[in-house]
């Protein structure tokens, strides 16, 4: 299901790599500070590791390895966007939490065809705002995107064995 | 419908569904104890209600079946008709349209039509003519006509056939799995507690608003508490007693017996012995294969058990128990017990034993072949009428859930097999394993041992064959995993790692290297994200003291993943009598010096003397909340008193038996060597300059000891 403009009633604005995205903000649980992430080995590269969100166990991905944006230079994100996948909470991680933006007065545009590059799909299309332009991201699409390659199974999807391996 | 009535029906599936499992029971407990009339008048009871209910909804087909066997029923109440196998085999029938009535209904949410004449037709031909008009429909005179003899409408053949169809579970649906019924006094608890965790919290608020240490501190204290048991509580609702498991058993022998034409009497004791929902679904397929076996297999035709001197009536005893916080179940037949000759001949033939290892094989290693997978197979290809069908997958089942099988057969007298389970899968007791800074925790069942060597030693320690790492134990050679390299692929011969642990899963012993072992720990498993489920090496996820998140690694798989091979179960390495052999060397209580194999022993403990506790029948002492039979070491297998003067600690070599736990006391540990050649004269080997006697403390020497107190223990 992606974003139709008309059940928008606002937006969780955030910014990735300097750029002001944005999620349907019913899709949104809360809004986290840096959390410590337990990496979790042979996951998808997008997905970083597991938080411990009040005692449930929350996957945390990466917001920028999923749009294929590099890497930041500063050490870490600054904020987790936890979000509904389901009934199943998934973090984001993002590197600076915006406001909410009612989409009342802003509609939603096409995505401009310059726009290119992996992350072209997982744009639902653009707000602009009076002194920004906001990209809704499409977050279905993400966390396809992001847990992509976790289906693999365990026998194919190892790692790579060093020449001579243990075999 | 609308969703209420949705709701609605939903209570009456899942209500019928359960009074269709009584009902089995109850119609076998009729033909078995010739007319209780307790059964009976529940059989009658059950029925009556899904009739009224259906009724109810307008469910006409549903109704009119359940109303014939009712019919039935009712003469048989009024002892106008005496019970019979007839009787009973028609009144399955009703159960078997009933369910499938039902099961049409949960998914269509209509009855599927079919046509029900011929059952009707046979209670017709049972109640007598004056109902049958009321009650056949018009499939019925044709039916009748058919079917000459009064009686036995149907003939064995589709009885036969339907065997299996009745020991699948998969025949009720979804409902009955989705759905938990819980002690009021169970929820009650719970409120209660859910409401003295909303005190506890306010207060704490409170007391923070004040800043009054003091009270924050009992505060927490209490919170602590109320959490903890609000956790134990909230487990229980998800405790079932096993006769939720055990409740389609008395049908599944019925159908099974009367296929094979065996006579088999099924009792069954523990039934109120409580284990984890979850499981219990996970048991349901092991237990039908393991109880079919018994039947199919394990007990003899009757004239065969006539032939033999025994009954012809078959026993088949269902036990369980709680012991040492895991659940034990016990199926146990008075049949034939494994044909051990023709597992070995197989064995040989089949290329699974060398002929070399054969003559060192225990009669316990035969029979742990039948859990091989190529094995089994094997048998029934040629059609070989051993056990061992899909034990393999009976095996590889209860593992998943961390249970354990044990097979112990004797011949002519039957067959027993154990298994244990654990209480619930929600809490495991786990070892935490350090690799690249982040901890990772290991389920304890699969451990078998830590190694400690000291890290620049590993390193050294483990040699390459053809590419596999080993590692020298006790003479064996352990194939190893890094897991460095499993979970980054890193090399291993760069970086070893600097703890050892010892892991089996599926049959394999394998070492796995690690950065460092921590503590044991009892963690709460939280299953990983729907979307990262296929992630398989990892059983999940649980929550440190810290609130950091520790991964479960998932042993078997890991044993998969990192393509294990060798080490299968026990003699691939056939050990001569002590060369290579770990020993323990103890000074015996009264004297002398005594050298124990390490691979015996299972733990070594510390005692007090006053813990132990002296009977006519032997001594005793309370050792991890279970009881636990000792006596002193001694090396010719003579009786010794247990010291009691001496106000002292004594080491307690604790050994296993048949499942069974001994404890063999000595004055002291003294040292723990290595033995390269095998000097052993008669016995004794000369060990640091010592005359020492060699005591094979093997679970064959082990069970002349266990064995009477142990039944002293049963008759309490």
């Amino acid at each position: 299901m992606s974003a139709t403009p008309a059940a928008v009633s606002g937006w969780c604005t955030f910014r990735v790599a300097g750029r002001l995205c944005g999620l349907d903000v019913t899709r949104v649980q809360e809004v986290l500070r840096p959390q410590p992430v337990t990496p979790l080995p042979l996951a998808p590269p997008a997905v970083r590791g597991l938080l411990n969100l009040r005692g449930r166990i929350v996957p945390a991905v990466d917001l920028r390895a999923v749009l294929g944006l590099p890497a930041p230079e500063a050490a870490a994100p600054a904020g987790h966007l936890v979000v509904f996948d389901g009934d199943s909470p998934v973090s984001l991680l993002v590197d600076a939490i915006g406001d909410v933006r009612r989409s009342g007065d802003c509609a939603l545009v096409p995505v401009p065809h310059t726009l290119e590059g992996p992350a072209r799909d997982l744009i639902a299309g653009a707000v602009p705002l009076p002194d920004d332009l906001l990209l809704a991201l499409d977050l279905d699409r993400i966390l396809e995107r992001a847990f992509a390659g976790a289906g693999a199974d365990p026998t194919t999807g190892r790692p790579p064995r060093p020449a001579g391996g243990t075999r | 419908m609308s969703e209420l009535d949705d709701k609605i029906v939903n209570e009456f599936l899942v209500d019928s569904y359960e009074g269709l499992d009584r009902l089995d029971r109850d119609l076998v407990e009729i033909e078995s104890s010739t007319g209780s009339s307790a059964a009976v008048v529940r059989a009658f009871r059950t029925l009556h209600t899904i009739k009224g209910t259906c009724s109810f909804f307008g469910f006409r087909r549903l109704e009119r079946v359940a109303h014939a066997g009712e019919n039935l029923l009712a003469r048989v109440r009024a002892g106008e008709l005496a019970p019979s196998p007839a009787i009973t085999r028609v009144l399955l029938a009703v159960v078997d349209t009933v369910r499938s009535i039902l099961s049409s209904i949960e998914s269509t949410r209509a009855e599927a039509p079919g046509d029900d004449g011929p059952v009707l037709a046979q209670i017709a031909e049972l109640t007598g003519a004056q109902d049958a008009a009321a009650s056949r429909g018009p499939a019925g005179a044709g039916a009748k006509g058919a079917t000459p003899a009064g009686g036995r409408p149907v003939a064995t053949e589709p009885q036969v056939a339907r065997v299996p169809a009745a020991a699948e579970p998969a025949d009720d649906g979804t409902l009955q799995r989705a759905n938990v019924r819980v002690d009021v006094r169970v929820l009650d608890g719970l409120v209660n507690l859910v409401g003295e965790l909303v005190l506890a919290r306010n207060q704490l608020v409170q007391h923070i608003a004040r800043q009054d240490w003091t009270a924050l501190q009992t505060s927490a204290q209490r919170l602590n508490h109320v959490t903890s048991r609000l956790q134990e509580e909230a487990l229980r609702t998800r405790m079932q007693p096993i006769s939720a498991l055990w409740t389609r058993l008395p049908r599944l022998v019925h159908d099974v017996a009367e296929a094979c034409g065996k006579q088999v009497a099924l009792s069954m004791e523990g039934t109120d012995t409580e284990l984890d929902k979850t499981l219990v679904e996970a048991l349901k397929d092991p237990l039908v294969h393991l109880v079919r076996n018994a039947v199919d297999h394990g007990i003899e035709s009757p004239e065969a058990r006539l032939a033999a001197g025994k009954p012809a009536e078959g026993r088949l005893r269902m036990r369980a128990w709680h012991e040492a916080g895991q659940v034990h179940l016990e199926i146990q037949d008075d049949g034939a017990g494994l044909p051990l000759a023709r597992i070995r001949e197989r064995a040989l033939e089949r290329g699974f034993v060398r002929q070399a290892d054969a003559d060192h094989m225990s009669e316990r290693d035969w029979i742990s072949l039948v859990f091989r997978p190529g094995f089994s197979t094997a048998t029934r290809v040629t059609s070989v009428s051993g056990r061992g069908v899909g034990m393999d997958v009976v095996k590889t089942n209860l593992e998943r859930i961390g249970g354990s099988i044990e097979l112990a057969s004797q011949a002519g007298a039957g067959t027993r097999v154990r298994l244990r389970i654990p209480l619930t899968l929600a809490i495991l007791p786990a070892l935490l394993v350090e690799h690249a800074g982040e901890r990772y925790a290991l389920p304890q069942m699969h451990l078998v041992e830590l190694v400690r060597v000291s890290a620049r030693n590993l390193g050294a320690r483990i040699e390459w064959l053809h590419d596999s790492p080993v590692y020298r134990l006790r003479g064996r050679l352990l194939p190893l995993v890094f897991l460095s390299q499993v979970l980054r692929g890193a090399d291993p011969r760069r970086s070893p790692g600097r703890g050892l642990v010892v892991l089996r899963a599926e049959g394999r012993t394998f070492g796995l290297v690690v950065d460092a072992v921590h503590d044991t720990e009892e963690i709460v498993v939280k299953p990983l994200s729907e979307r990262l489920r296929s992630a398989d090496l990892f059983a999940g996820a649980t929550l440190l003291g810290d609130g950091r998140v520790a991964l479960i690694l998932d042993v078997p798989t890991l044993a998969r993943v990192a393509g294990v091979s060798g080490g299968e179960e026990g003699f691939a390495v056939a050990a001569p009598a002590v060369a290579g052999r770990g020993l323990l060397l103890v000074d015996l209580c009264g004297g002398g010096r005594a050298a124990v194999p390490l691979e015996h022993i299972g733990r070594i403990d510390e005692l007090h003397a006053a813990e132990f506790e002296h009977r006519p029948g032997g001594s005793a002492a309370r050792w991890r909340g279970e009881v636990l039979p000792v006596a002193p070491l001694s090396p010719a297998g003579e009786t010794r008193a247990v010291p009691v003067a001496a106000d002292r600690l004594y080491p307690v070599l604790v050994g296993r038996a048949d499942g069974r736990s001994f404890g063999w006391v000595v004055d002291a540990i003294a040292d723990v060597v290595t033995v390269e050649a095998s000097p052993a004269v008669g016995g004794r080997l000369l060990l640091a300059d010592r005359i020492t006697d060699l005591v094979e403390l093997a679970p064959e020497f082990t069970a002349r000891f266990a064995e009477p107190s142990v039944a002293s223990r049963e008759a309490a």
